[in-house]
């Protein structure tokens, strides 16, 4: 959890944080509930390409799922509304912290919560505007890096938290499950009848 | 220094290994005709496990398996655990129940990231692994555990009860051999609890495996199998080797059995020949049965579907992409798998089937007369010939290649095709770097333009 907050110091300038919370509560009413529109891909590649103009198709697959296998992109919808505000024009965002912003962090604040709360509530919404700034290596405009990381760390709701304790438990899950059955693919599995 | 154990006193495989089963199978080691087994296995179950599948498979014989959604009342919990519990599925939209809502999975998903698709609250330190590289060029490491392994016994005498054979009345003590024919092969010797202690011999029939060749049908002779395994190459090239011995029945897997192979099969071992519709990520799902055309469904907790290219699924008797869901393998749940098969759902009587199977999507064939034929029709033509392995591929000019592992009906085949679609044909050898793999069986430089 410190390397996520100390990141915060080497983070420029960014937007000002109260046009920000305007620009959430002005989401169109249509992308607050449980429903991604068809044209969810298209829109996600015109946000990405706006911001990172070397954008290659090979790099936004994960997008391509079909709509029900990610509940997620709920978020993703979310973010790509947030950050087509004409403020973010004037930054230079890498194309890897963009798809890890929609893809990743947009995971993690589906599992934390819904599009709705993170509109409506202005706690969590502080806390996703912050959230986003950070995986973006933004801060709010007029905020110092240790001003920027002590109020993300404060905003950061116990279900976030718990959210990232999950994640990194997962991680951890997978990689002794890689390394169980990479080991097991060297030894002998057991007697079956037929092989395939 | 750890001592290595004879494999006939080896108690870490074979937990259940008494003084009886232990001394079969050191005569089927240690004896003068013998191969060298390179490797070791075993069944790796306990008093407690056996139990269990002793219940599962009298259970399951019970049991007959439907593609109707309403028949399947496993399917909602199923739904719900592999919504709640695998980290693939946790990531589905919120609000599906059912079905029909979900999404397929195709193996390319599989192969990007098997762990995501293991259960969260199964133990890591039971689980076992099998290799399977396929023919669509995504190698996947299955998932699995010594208990699920086991199961396929369980289907395996399903197969063999409806072809009319009862392992319980098996009398030789060597219950199964599974016969392979390659330059290197895995093989080993084993008791199996569920085959009433009898032994299992994974062997190699290439003669680089024997100190002579002669030694293959004196040790086929001597054993006397009750049941052979394989796939049609490595029976076939058993069918070759001159033994006496005829075995109850012959299951054949991994690749599409012709009904001239399968006739030839049968004519040289004497016995039924069943043919299994299996996967390394589900075991097997369908077998052949007498006096029927296709693949009696197998599994009762494995719902299998018919879709199209969108995901929809297809009215009964409509071919599409085999699809499966469930499975008895607790290591790897599957919502909605397409198998990268096609086939068509069929019922007869109050059994279900799949019919017309073939691997991978339709190819289709240009005539001379600028008309479309399926690949499925090319099988037909083909049906009644003993081929064991070959593929045919259409080139950008409209000729044809036709690659065949035996030559004894080239001139034949050569002109069924030609009759069928006009073009010039030809015919090469199979390379011999292909034995042993899944070989695609339908290619085509054509591509139909869409109307």
């Amino acid at each position: 959890m410190k390397d996520e907050f100390s990141r915060a110091a080497s983070e420029p300038d960014g937007p000002d944080i109260n046009h920000l919370h305007h620009r959430l509560t002005d989401t169109p009413k249509a992308w607050q509930d449980q429903t991604v529109p068809a044209y969810f891909y298209p829109m996600l590649h015109d946000v990405v390409f706006r911001h990172c103009p070397h954008v290659k198709a090979h790099d936004l697959v994960e997008f391509q799922k079909p709509l029900q296998q990610r509940n997620w992109y709920r978020i993703s919808l979310l973010i790509l509304f947030f950050i087509s505000d004409d403020c973010f024009a004037q930054y230079r965002l890498s194309l890897t912290d963009v798809i890890a912003l929609l893809h990743q962090t947009a995971k993690e604040l589906s599992d934390a919560g819904s599009n709705r709360v993170y509109i409506n509530d202005v706690d969590r919404r502080e806390e996703f505007i912050r959230v986003v700034l950070h995986s973006l290596n933004l801060r709010p405009k007029g905020e110092t890096p240790t001003q920027a990381e002590d109020r993300l760390q404060a905003a950061s709701s116990t279900e976030r938290f718990k959210v990232l304790q999950a994640s990194k438990s997962a991680e951890e899950r997978a990689r002794k499950l890689r390394v169980a059955l990479a080991k097991q693919k060297a030894k002998e599995a057991a007697d079956k009848m037929t092989r395939e | 220094m750890a001592m290595t154990l004879a494999p006939w006193a080896d108690i870490e495989r074979m937990p259940t290994l008494n003084e009886e089963s232990a001394e079969r199978l050191r005569s089927l080691i240690d004896q003068p005709h013998a191969p060298t087994f390179n490797n070791r296995s075993g069944h790796h179950l306990n008093k407690d496990d056996l139990e269990t599948l002793k219940n599962y498979t009298k259970r399951e014989m019970q049991k007959s398996a439907s593609p109707i959604i309403d028949q399947n009342d496993w399917m909602t919990d199923f739904i719900e655990y592999c919504l709640t519990k695998v980290p693939f599925y946790q990531d589905y939209l919120k609000g599906l129940n059912n079905l029909s809502d979900m999404p397929a999975v195709d193996r390319a998903e599989l192969s990007k990231d098997i762990t995501k698709f293991i259960p969260n609250d199964l133990p890591i330190d039971q689980l076992i692994a099998y290799e399977t590289s396929g023919t669509t060029g995504h190698p996947l490491l299955i998932p699995s555990h010594p208990t699920v392994a086991a199961r396929y016994s369980c289907y395996h005498k399903k197969a063999l009860s409806w072809n009319n054979v009862n392992t319980e009345e098996f009398e030789s003590d060597l219950a199964i051999m599974l016969a392979g024919y390659q330059e290197k092969c895995f093989t080993y010797a084993s008791i199996s609890p569920y085959l009433n202690n009898k032994g299992l011999v994974k062997l190699n029939f290439h003669p680089n495996d024997w100190l002579k060749s002669s030694d293959r049908q004196k040790y086929i002779d001597i054993n006397k199998p009750d049941l052979i395994s394989g796939d049609p190459v490595s029976l076939d090239a058993l069918s070759e080797i001159p033994f006496q011995h005829k075995p109850k029945a012959l299951l054949s897997t991994s690749m599409s059995l012709l009904d001239g192979c399968r006739n030839r099969l049968k004519n040289r071992f004497g016995c039924p020949v069943i043919d299994l519709y299996s996967l390394n990520e589900v075991g097997p799902i369908g077998c052949s049965v007498p006096g029927k055309q296709g693949f009696k469904l197998l599994q009762s907790q494995l719902f299998v579907e018919a879709l199209d290219e969108y995901g929809t699924p297809l009215p009964i008797g409509q071919r599409g992409e085999i699809t499966v869901t469930g499975g008895f393998n607790h290591c790897l749940p599957l919502l909605r798998y397409k198998t990268g098969d096609y086939g068509c759902l069929e019922q007869e009587g109050n059994d279900w089937f799949i019919r017309n199977l073939e691997g991978r999507p339709p190819v289709q064939y240009k005539t001379t007369h600028n008309e479309w034929i399926n690949n499925v029709d090319i099988t037909h033509l083909l049906n009644k010939y003993p081929l064991s392995q070959f593929s045919l591929h259409q080139h950008s000019d409209g000729s044809l290649t036709l690659y065949l592992l035996s030559m004894s009906y080239s001139d034949k085949l050569k002109q069924l095709i030609k009759d069928k679609l006009g073009f010039p044909v030809t015919v090469q050898p199979l390379s011999k770097t292909d034995l042993g793999s899944k070989v695609i069986q339908y290619t085509s430089d054509i591509f139909r333009n869409p109307k």
